[in-house]
């Protein structure tokens, strides 16, 4: 019985473990690199691009994952308008023309160059064609430290930037990034030395952790009906009490 | 020290070390300010120890999403490291390298003097003071160091809580269930493995304190009706319900649950001789004077639409309306958002959350663990009767602070129809009477029944908590 009580736990963590878990860890995703201004969350703002203009921002960091650059243009409603994104910083530089005749509200994808390493830029975007257009941008709390000017203008907006994997991975594929990511910003102590078995100990200690005690729990009580227990003062029964008064020979068990 | 740990049972040992290993996993995984309201709470902590201001207030005006409510400090933190964009936001990501934070200490050493202590009036200043006070010491021991070291000492801080709240809930079910290993194994580790529970505690919140705290009160109760109301007990459970009430408003119910055990075990150990029908009476006057009190204030005046509003409000929180009611004030919004969604499996800004299909699941779960419920009050009736007054205690423990909580939703409602008021992270000081439960449900089964589903239920609740981290982590790093 007690060991049907611990497989009834084993199997269902099992199951749950390889249905649910595995699947997620193991499944390749659209993985972005960095974000460095995110899509508005209730307002959304245009940062104008007219015709021969450059909207630039500071402080956008290129992780040494990115390969592909990620922004939302409006045409309202006619073809696209030739762009250039540009990306400048220290030992990282890139210029990717982006081709006219894109559709009106949407996103751009555009290939950049893997850095070597972290590298902070100021990106710029230049409308080479002759047609204006608008650039996504947010002006609520979910604008950015990187804030765009138009041809040295303030706009007072973070301009929807992200960077992206060039091709999907798995979150397993990218454990030794994230263990390195979750550490920024945290106290000093707090880095992957300490995430990872931090790590290990959460996936394999909580549900081991959790079979055993019950395992052990089953086994305890089992031993404890041998010799005569006793009713606490608050009981509201159960077996294992009946039981104890059944042993102690003071009730029936019924 | 280490001898009194030997002493615990090894069941309950392992349980409280997996629930700290879940505390720091927790703590570590979720970027610092994204739970519920942590600005704020990081804010008040700041005016108490930088400006040395103890900043509660009645009511507070200001918009949650105003800036000016946190300091220089805080609002520079939370925009360069991305903290803010991301609040809530399912697009965003923190921003996660050392070039980042490199940015950040840039702009940090160049903070002006008082960029602590600047901050305007946070929404927060409306709680009571007690945990701020308590979160001041980690936040203080730690001024030397950058606010997100700050602010992460005081999540570690709130770990305490948390093992407190499982090791209450073990000591309760071995009290109240036959000292059973397995069912307080069952209890404690409902408790320990909500996935809820623990990313709620985590956060700088005073949350974590008031669910000690109720647990806390619970067991003084138990005690009090066990042993009878003796001296120690009465102010132990006194100091309890203060401490609950100077924690949050939401602490105040516990207050009405002891005096009403304290009356009963008051009346079980001097059963007065004469007069008794006149002290129930008087009791029970008492009794519907302070629910029309509390009406009056609920209903913002006692009125008789009003009255039938609030009784339709809660009916339809929880059953189908019938054709003659009206819609409530914040339709949608009853027993499957805050009891299954809210409570099991939505996290931070309630972007993160379990699927449909295991909401379903957690849904008629909870139904059918509703129905065992029942059922072993039926097969333990006899055992119920014996204690009738515990009995009505522990659920005087449940339905006062349940009808409190629906109390508030519906005068807030009142006040603001576009905010529903309660949610599941309310229901967590309720969380050991969740887990007892669950052990009394299993308690009244075969044994070999129970303990099978006992199991499966533990199994369960693991697997719950491994989702639920990693559903956080794919939020935020993938």
């Amino acid at each position: 019985m007690r060991r049907a009580a611990v497989a009834a736990a084993v199997v269902v963590i099992l199951a749950g473990v390889l249905a649910g878990l595995l699947p997620a860890l193991t499944r390749d995703r659209d993985y972005p690199a960095e974000i460095p201004s995110p899509p508005a969350l209730r307002e959304t703002s245009l940062v104008d691009l007219p015709a021969g203009a450059r909207a630039c921002w500071p402080y956008a960091v290129v992780e040494h994952h990115a390969g592909e650059a990620r922004f939302k243009v409006t045409t309202r409603g006619r073809p696209g308008a030739p762009l250039v994104l540009g990306l400048t910083g220290d030992g990282y530089r890139a210029r990717v023309a982006v081709p006219a005749g894109y559709p009106d509200n949407s996103e751009l994808h555009v290939a950049v160059p893997r850095p070597a390493r972290d590298a902070e830029v100021v990106t710029c975007v230049r409308n080479a064609g002759r047609r204006a257009v608008a650039l996504y941008a947010s002006r609520d709390r979910t604008r950015s430290r990187s804030l765009a000017s138009v041809d040295g203008r303030p706009t007072g907006a973070s301009v929807w930037f992200s960077l992206y994997e060039p091709r999907p991975v798995s979150l397993l594929d990218r454990l030794g990034a994230t263990m390195s990511r979750m550490s920024a910003f945290r106290a000093g102590v707090v880095g992957p030395w300490l995430l990872w078995p931090l790590a290990l100990l959460f996936v394999l200690g909580v549900p081991a952790g959790t079979v055993w005690a019950y395992a052990r729990a089953l086994r305890d009580d089992d031993l404890a009906l041998e010799p005569a227990g006793e009713l606490g003062p608050g009981d509201v029964g159960g077996d294992d009490a009946r039981e104890r008064e059944r042993v102690a020979g003071r009730g029936d068990g019924a | 020290m280490l001898a009194r740990l030997r002493r615990l049972p090894a069941p309950l040992l392992v349980l409280l070390a997996l629930t700290l290993v879940e505390g720091l996993a927790w703590t570590f995984a979720n970027p610092p300010l994204q739970n519920a309201d942590e600005a704020g709470h990081v804010a008040y902590v700041q005016k108490i120890v930088d400006a040395q201001d103890l900043p509660w207030r009645r009511s507070v005006g200001t918009p949650r999403d105003d800036p000016r409510q946190y300091s220089t400090e805080l609002r520079a933190a939370a925009l360069w490291s991305g903290l803010e964009p991301l609040r809530g936001n399912l697009a965003a990501r923190p921003l996660w390298t050392g070039t980042d934070e490199r940015l950040w200490h840039r702009v940090e050493d160049d903070l002006p003097p008082g960029s602590r202590d600047d901050g305007g009036v946070a929404t927060t200043f409306s709680n009571p003071p007690l945990y701020y006070l308590y979160a001041s010491l980690p936040y203080a021991a730690t001024a030397w160091a950058s606010t997100f070291s700050r602010q992460e000492a005081m999540r570690l801080a709130n770990i305490p809580f948390l093992l407190g709240a499982v090791a209450l809930t073990w000591l309760l079910a071995w009290q109240l269930l036959g000292r059973s290993a397995w069912l307080a194994t069952v209890a404690a580790g409902a408790v320990a493995l909500q996935p809820v529970l623990v990313s709620v505690v985590t956060g700088v919140t005073p949350d974590g304190l008031l669910i000690f705290l109720y647990a806390l009160g619970l067991e003084l109760v138990v005690l009090v009706m066990t042993r009878g109301p003796t001296r120690r007990l009465a102010l132990g459970l006194a100091a309890v319900c203060a401490a609950a009430a100077l924690t949050q408003g939401r602490g105040l119910p516990l207050a009405v649950v002891a005096a009403l055990a304290l009356a009963l075990s008051w009346w079980r150990s001097h059963p007065p001789e004469r007069h008794r029908r006149l002290i129930l009476a008087g009791a029970a006057g008492a009794a519907v004077l302070a629910l029309i009190l509390v009406l009056a204030y609920v209903e913002r005046g006692l009125t008789a639409d009003r009255t039938k509003q609030f009784a339709s409000y809660l009916w339809q929180f929880y059953l189908r309306p019938f054709s003659f009611m009206s819609p409530p004030i914040f339709p949608n919004w009853g027993f499957r958002q805050v009891f299954i969604e809210r409570f099991y499996g939505t996290f931070d800004q309630f972007e993160v959350g379990f699927s449909k299909w295991l909401f379903d699941l957690l849904k008629w779960g909870s139904v059918a663990g509703l129905l065992l419920v029942a059922r072993a009050v039926v097969v333990r009736w006899a055992a119920l009767r014996r204690r009738w007054d515990l009995a009505l205690v522990l659920a005087a423990a449940f339905l006062v602070p349940l009808f409190a909580l629906h109390a508030q939703a519906y005068h807030g409602l009142l006040i603001d129809p576009g905010d529903p008021v309660m949610t599941g992270r309310y229901l967590l000081p309720l969380i050991p009477l969740f887990g007892l439960a669950i052990a009394f449900a299993l308690s009244a089964m075969s044994r070999p029944t129970g303990r099978v589903l006992g199991g499966a239920l533990l199994g369960s609740m693991a697997l719950l908590q491994l989702t639920g981290l990693g559903l956080l982590t794919l939020r935020f790093y993938a």
